[in-house]
């Protein structure tokens, strides 16, 4: 390989790692402003990220047994408000399979109540909230594990 | 005295107003964005609420939410520091209907001075000179005859302006026939209030301001002037005070009629009970 | 105000003012305070006649932003020092390591200065720019610099289009 060569292919090797670094800053803004799209321009160079936006933040997959065939990703179900969070007279169980539409509670804000809902079908892995406990925006009130065959 | 006060702002003044709680040994609740986590204010109060996603109107001008965030941490008070909700007459309503105090003046006076028309009427009243003007404009036709009397160059303000929106300079008919649809439209679109009026425009004018304090007794002070002239877009951007182009004779005179003039008027700096 | 001396009411503003430390600072009050008290039910804790003004002061409101074209900046905040000694008080929130975002004014915190007279307050306002050290985001820091040597700003000859016009002719930069 000559000199010139290898300025070359290290120069590209400092860009690639430039922008894998850059696309990690854009991934991270994204998900820690909870947006659903980032444009970015420069030198007349330019992306575009596009993700879909959940309530339920969803969670990477995380493999089971150690093998692949079953994948269970959780979900969290976070308060939409501030307010006190309450159980309805049914409380849900720790393992319970629940329906999209379910209630699992509601938060109770100045005058009124916010039904707290599954949005998608999975098995109730844990309960984060407590009868009565105050709740700020974006708390987390349960997670739910929803497994599906690749 | 307060037993804990909720801060609804973030930045420097929520920071500031924390400092002023601590040092009077009141408890203080931070209320913060998404984007906004990590920041001084969040730290520094005693207790901290999310209140929502970043955009403002989402988080700091969420009223639900603050006011919630007020009820499950038993706040008392809400400061507003200034911008997001310092100004808004219907969010001291509803702090006032859920028994928590709004620190800024009584809601008659927010919504008497909010209202710039009604404002500059109150001064009138009160023998305080204003800027040659108008009422609200009713159209084009008033505005040119009105403009006529006034002489221009003339200026259309909005009636709930701030911040340089629904604001245009125009110096003949021609020009104020252009931009009288557009302030209002940006008055529209900003305030959900397009009425206009318009004013003299006066030639390279001091920006002077004369702080004022009052009591639910009814004891007003004044507290000196400052000078607010560097201004970029009706931004300040820096401040001093005392102002060199007031003299002492005319700050006597000017606070001291600010001062009976307030007295005198139903406007008094209080609490909301 | 006009060049005259004429007085014209414009608005009253039912709020603390962004400016308000300037007050405190020629005063001695402080105005949070007594808003709170007032507002609780107390009464001031000062009369009209007790009321003493002593020497000068000047707030340098520190934005981030492009100090030529005012674009704000964001981004993360790589090295901060604020400026101090006598005279000197800062108003801020920002921390070293801060991420300065997009969605909310620009202001990052106020730098005020003290002097027994006008001129002192500038140089001390000087002095305390030239210390300020803010790294990673830009400032309009160079401006207040540039402003506080202009002769008219100096000199006191100020109205509210001088900014404007002073950029318009390029007398910065």
């Amino acid at each position: 390989m000559s000199s010139d060569e290898e300025v070359i292919m290290n120069e590209s090797k400092k860009t690639l790692k430039g922008f894998i670094h850059e696309l990690k800053e854009f991934l991270g803004i994204l998900h820690s402003y909870d947006a659903t799209e980032l444009e970015w321009e420069k030198d007349g160079y330019g992306i575009k990220l596009s993700r879909k936006a959940t309530r339920s933040h969803g969670q990477a997959p995380v493999s089971s047994n150690g093998k692949n065939r079953a994948k269970v990703e959780l979900f969290h179900v976070v308060s939409p408000v501030v307010g006190t969070f309450h159980f309805l007279p049914e409380m849900p169980q720790v393992g319970a399979l629940l329906k999209p539409g379910q209630a699992l509670g509601y938060v109770r804000a100045v005058n009124v109540q916010h039904t707290i809902d599954v949005e998608k079908p999975g098995k109730l892995s844990e309960i984060h909230a407590q009868e009565g406990q105050p709740v700020e925006f974006g708390q987390l009130l349960f997670t739910i594990e929803n497994e599906r065959v690749s | 005295m307060f037993h804990k006060i909720l801060i609804a702002n973030r930045g420097e003044i929520a920071v500031r107003v924390i400092r002023a709680c601590k040092q009077m040994g009141i408890k203080t609740v931070a209320v913060y964005s998404e984007a906004d986590r990590d920041l001084l204010h969040v730290k520094l109060a005693d207790e901290s609420v999310c209140v929502g996603s970043p955009s403002a109107a989402k988080s700091y001008l969420n009223v639900p939410n603050i006011m919630s965030a007020a009820q499950i941490t038993g706040a008392d008070a809400i400061h507003p520091g200034y911008g997001f909700l310092a100004e808004n007459q219907q969010f001291a309503e509803i702090c006032d209907k859920h028994q928590i105090h709004f620190i800024g003046p009584p809601i008659e006076a927010m919504g008497m001075l909010g209202d710039k028309a009604r404002a500059r009427g109150l001064a009138e009243r009160l023998n305080v000179p204003v800027i040659p003007g108008t009422d609200v404009l009713a159209d084009l036709d008033e505005a040119l005859k009105k403009a006529k009397q006034i002489g221009y160059p003339v200026m259309i303000k909005a009636v709930a302006g701030g911040g340089g929106k629904g604001m245009r300079f125009v110096t003949s008919p021609a020009e104020l026939e252009k931009n009288l649809p557009i302030a209002r439209a940006e008055a529209e679109a900003s305030f959900n209030d397009g009425r206009v009026y318009l004013e003299k425009y006066l030639i390279e004018p001091r920006h002077i301001e004369v702080q004022i304090l009052g009591d639910r007794s009814g004891n007003v002070v004044a507290v000196g002037e400052r000078e607010c002239s560097l201004q970029r877009q009706h931004q300040k951007i820096m401040e001093e005070a005392p102002s060199i182009a007031v003299t002492p004779p005319v700050r006597k005179k000017d606070t001291g009629t600010r001062d009976q003039d307030w007295q005198r008027s139903s406007l008094r700096w209080r609490g909301n009970h | 105000m006009d060049p005259n001396g004429k007085f014209y009411f414009i608005e009253a503003n039912a709020r603390i003012q962004v400016e308000h430390p300037i007050t405190e600072m020629v005063s001695g009050l402080d105005l949070i305070r007594e808003q709170i008290h007032v507002a609780f039910g107390d009464p001031l804790s000062i009369k009209q006649e007790e009321i003493r003004i002593e020497g000068h002061a000047i707030e340098c409101r520190v934005n981030a932003e492009d100090p030529e074209t005012f674009s704000p900046s964001t981004g993360k905040i790589e090295k901060l020092h604020w400026p101090g000694g006598p005279g000197i008080r800062v108003d801020s929130h920002i921390r070293q390591g801060d991420k300065v975002t997009p969605f909310y004014d620009s202001l990052l915190g106020k730098i005020m200065a003290w002097g027994t007279n006008r001129d002192e307050s500038i140089q001390r306002m000087l002095c305390a720019l030239d210390e300020c050290e803010v790294l990673g985001i830009k400032t309009n820091i160079p401006l207040h610099r540039q402003l506080l040597r202009h002769p008219d700003i100096v000199q006191g000859k100020l109205h509210v289009g001088l900014v404007e016009a002073l950029l318009l002719e390029k007398v910065f930069g």
